[in-house]
């Protein structure tokens, strides 16, 4: 999996924000947030191909979470992303 | 843990996501925004999108749809009502008595396109610039034509 490579974060006083700022016209009518675990996880995984693996090996290292739970939810995640066009199989 | 990531609409205050638009079009680029709100009624509706360009000296006059930061209300979308020397007055086509005022420096941007489904309106053309004056014109009784329309429009079109 990759994240979209003409989306970027931003963060705006304390949200998150994905934006599109590599076209001329920037669609700000749907804005997309990510809370500060999952912006930080975009920020590891920025320019990389990653799997759901990755991803809970990343997170168990850096939060306290066990793996199980960190699979489940960052299988969802993907999901999310990949249907919201963050990211792309 | 909490649910990481939300990708859907989100609530963002106007100041910060107005502040992203002005970075954005600090840039160079044009940016697409959703409406919310019934205050541009009839050329805006709730859910609508706009074309945000930067502003340019020429476009800072009577009859421009602009988004700014006013004194009254915040940051609004709204169309420019009267200039006098700094203080501009805007009023939504909505509106007849909520007016608020700003200056050419605090005018974040100019509405170039106005969007609803799949029709595209430019507000620099020539219609939509006529439309736009009688419209402004129309000031006082503009409620009257609303409901007057809104009425005329139960009557043709059953649901």
């Amino acid at each position: 999996m990759k994240l979209n490579k003409d989306l970027v974060l931003r963060e705006v006083g304390g949200e998150y924000m994905i934006v599109n700022p590599f076209s001329d016209t920037v669609d700000m009518t749907q804005v997309y947030s990510l809370n500060e675990t999952a912006a930080w996880l975009w920020q590891q995984m920025e320019g990389k191909e990653f799997t759901v693996a990755d991803l809970v090996a990343v997170l168990c290292e850096e939060y306290e979470v066990d793996t199980e739970t960190a699979t489940a939810d960052l299988t969802e995640l993907c999901q999310q992303w990949i249907a919201a066009g963050l990211a792309q199989e | 843990m909490d649910q990481l990531a939300k990708p859907t609409s989100i609530y963002i205050p106007n100041e910060l996501f107005f502040a992203e638009v002005q970075a954005q079009i600090k840039e160079g680029k044009k940016v697409k925004i959703r409406v919310r709100g019934h205050s541009m009624l009839p050329f805006l509706r709730n859910n609508d999108e706009a074309l945000l360009v930067a502003p340019t000296p020429e476009q800072i006059r009577k009859g421009t749809p602009v988004v700014a930061s006013t004194d009254e209300l915040g940051i609004v979308l709204h169309r420019i009502h009267r200039i006098e020397d700094n203080r501009i007055t805007l009023l939504g086509d909505g509106n007849i008595h909520q007016f608020e005022h700003t200056s050419p420096d605090r005018i974040i941007a100019v509405v170039s396109h106005y969007y609803r489904g799949k029709h595209c309106f430019r507000t620099d053309s020539l219609g939509m610039k006529l439309v736009g004056r009688l419209w402004m014109a129309a000031h006082p009784w503009r409620r009257n034509v609303l409901m007057a329309a809104w009425k005329l429009k139960k009557l043709l079109v059953k649901e």
